[in-house]
């Protein structure tokens, strides 16, 4: 975890960044098949973000474990995943394999349940069948800008009818 | 796995590693190659046992102890199932 110089330092005076890498490293001190990180915060920019989805790359890729992750970003999401699942409102509503170019445009239409490739599963929600906002970053910590501009959408969609 | 606030997937995450029960359904982990596992209604420290383990990125560590030592904590599971027998450890 590239954190051996530091392996007799309080972990207290690790930096946000370095704790996660820890705290990353303690989960895989028993070897585990799959790891489940709550979300990968691979913001790109930021050093032990960066170094975190190296990490995933080189689990998934070389140890062959299974990483199941939460993650906003969607250029994260396009640079380390080889399935995506979409849930909404307790279910699965598309899973599949990412686009990886396109990323920025895929990234919405994933939101949606669009995306070229994800199998769309169950019913459409009125929510999702409107017309895919242009101008939203799907980044990290803009999910709730993303669902509340989808929803009002809707509900103009609605009214105009 | 995405989606917006609400959508159930940090719930779905709990409910794979046993900090939540499952509703309905079964939990099984299919190795490859390997014989199937069944993970529902297993605690953590079991399943964590089993190979699978969760990472709640939230900079979760112990700060009085070292490096090291926070990692060694993190092989405990591995030497038993029971956290009651890691005193002995």
């Amino acid at each position: 975890m590239r954190l051996s110089h530091l392996a007799g330092a309080y972990a207290g005076t690790l930096s946000g960044g370095q704790r996660k890498l820890l705290e990353l490293g303690r989960a895989l001190m028993v070897e585990p098949r799959m790891i489940l990180p709550r979300r990968a915060d691979g913001r790109r920019g930021a050093r032990s973000g960066e170094q975190l989805l190296d990490h995933i790359r080189e689990l998934r890729e070389h140890r062959g474990v299974t990483v199941l992750v939460i993650e906003h970003d969607m250029d994260v999401v396009m640079s380390i995943s080889d399935r995506v699942i979409v849930m909404d409102e307790g279910h699965v509503i598309a899973e599949g394999r990412p686009r990886r170019s396109s990323a920025t445009s895929a990234s919405i239409e994933a939101y949606l349940g669009r995306l070229g490739g994800i199998r769309r599963q169950g019913p459409r929600r009125d929510a999702i069948s409107c017309s895919p906002p242009r101008d939203i970053s799907a980044g990290y910590g803009e999910e709730d800008i993303l669902h509340e501009r989808v929803d009002r959408r809707c509900r103009a969609a609605q009214s105009s009818r | 796995m995405i989606g917006p606030n609400g959508s159930g997937k940090s719930t779905l995450l709990k409910t794979l590693y046993g900090l939540v029960p499952a509703r309905r359904g079964r939990v099984t982990l299919r190795p490859v190659p390997g014989q199937p596992v069944e993970l529902t209604g297993l605690r953590p420290n079991r399943i964590t046992a089993l190979g699978v383990n969760m990472v709640p990125q939230l900079a979760n560590v112990f700060p009085e102890m070292s490096v090291l030592e926070n990692l060694e904590i993190g092989a405990l599971p591995a030497r038993s199932g029971s956290p009651s027998s890691w005193s002995a450890c």
